[in-house]
């Protein structure tokens, strides 16, 4: 094997296991954002007699999930965002090259032979946008305009603080949206990379396996 | 194939790409309305699927997947007007605006890719047999 294959093995080796941690970062993302979403929004506390505010607000909010209460939710959620954008500058990085390259070479990537580069390429760039959107929101809802107490109330007769003219609501309906795209864009990327993406699990599944058949081969002599 | 015939082809694989995001936006969609406290929803479980069956008929039937896709995002508009979920609290992501957007704009995209599609294949297969 030439020096420049095995650099290239090795290469895409280091984007698999990026890419499996990424996806893992996405999961717990994902997760955390399903369960602050469905499971215990906000909103969703002990009520009537127990809360006398219905459970809106800082008088509800004690249901858990796995034992972890909303707030402990949201710091999860946003820590493990923090993870994913650090994993996506990092596999950007790593994909550099491949992004100058197609960017110099567009037009023949459309009209050509090679279109399913063009669109491994839109769905690239619209991912990105789409993620820069979604971490903007998530930091303005994060840091810029944080939940306070009785929040909910001024909202609702639109008198809440805002950022650009946006009370934190509206930050959050754009913040799940764009998640909600993001979800169908990352499913149609990978669907996009489906060979590359089963090339490489055979090729790490039969180093694997060839690590287990040497081994017992060698307990047998 | 030339130039212009490759361009024709993008539009069954946009469609497709726009039923996927349609897809995904509606079993969100559901997700909101589950949040109704009374669970008068529980039947939009049903229609989750909707979008991927109506795909894998349009890989078939291009016509017939299309207006229903069509259809589709048209009734969703006109259940998101007239249907309300019942929660004390805030649901995030709740309102027409964002239900036309993300859900019913996409499936009504696919929809038309595809009959506009099939519309230009029998206009091609026609000025084939003139």
């Amino acid at each position: 094997m030439s020096l420049l294959k095995i650099k290239r093995e090795i290469k895409n080796l280091i984007n698999y296991f990026l890419d499996v941690i990424l996806v893992l970062s996405i999961i717990v993302t994902l997760a955390s954002s399903y369960i602050l979403w469905f499971v215990i929004p906000r909103g969703v506390g002990v009520h009537s007699e127990m809360c006398g505010n219905e459970g809106m607000g800082f008088g509800g909010n004690y249901f858990t999930v796995l034992g972890i209460p909303r707030y402990l939710w949201v710091d999860i959620h946003n820590w493990a965002a923090v993870i994913l954008l650090g994993l996506i500058m990092l596999h950007i990085i790593m994909h550099y090259t491949w992004i100058v390259k197609i960017f110099k070479r567009t037009k023949s990537y459309f009209n050509g032979p090679f279109r399913k580069a063009g669109e491994q390429y839109i769905s690239s760039i619209v991912l990105f946008i789409l993620f820069a959107v979604d971490c903007f929101s998530g930091f303005v809802l994060w840091l810029i305009l944080p939940r306070g107490a009785l929040d909910y109330f001024y909202m609702l007769q639109g008198s809440g603080r805002t950022f650009w003219g946006l009370q934190r609501n509206v930050w959050l309906d754009i913040h799940v949206w764009v998640s909600v795209l993001i979800v169908a864009i990352v499913i149609i990327h990978i669907i996009l990379n489906w060979r590359w993406v089963v090339r490489v699990s055979k090729k790490i599944l039969n180093w694997f396996t060839g690590l287990f058949i040497s081994k017992s081969k060698k307990e047998s002599v | 194939m030339n130039a212009a015939g490759q361009a024709k082809s993008y539009l069954p694989k946009a469609a497709l790409y726009f039923g996927i995001i349609g897809a995904v936006s509606l079993l969100f969609f559901n997700l909101i309305f589950q949040e109704d406290w009374t669970q008068r929803f529980t039947w939009l479980w049903f229609v989750v699927p909707l979008p991927v069956i109506f795909l894998i008929i349009a890989g078939k039937f291009r016509f017939i997947g299309g207006l229903l896709m069509v259809l589709l995002a048209i009734s969703i508009t006109f259940f998101d007007i007239f249907a309300f979920p019942g929660n004390p609290g805030q649901i995030a992501g709740r309102g027409i605006g964002y239900t036309i957007a993300f859900v019913s704009l996409p499936l009504l995209l696919s929809g038309l890719f595809y009959i506009i599609y099939h519309c230009k294949v029998i206009k091609i297969s026609r000025k084939r047999d003139k």
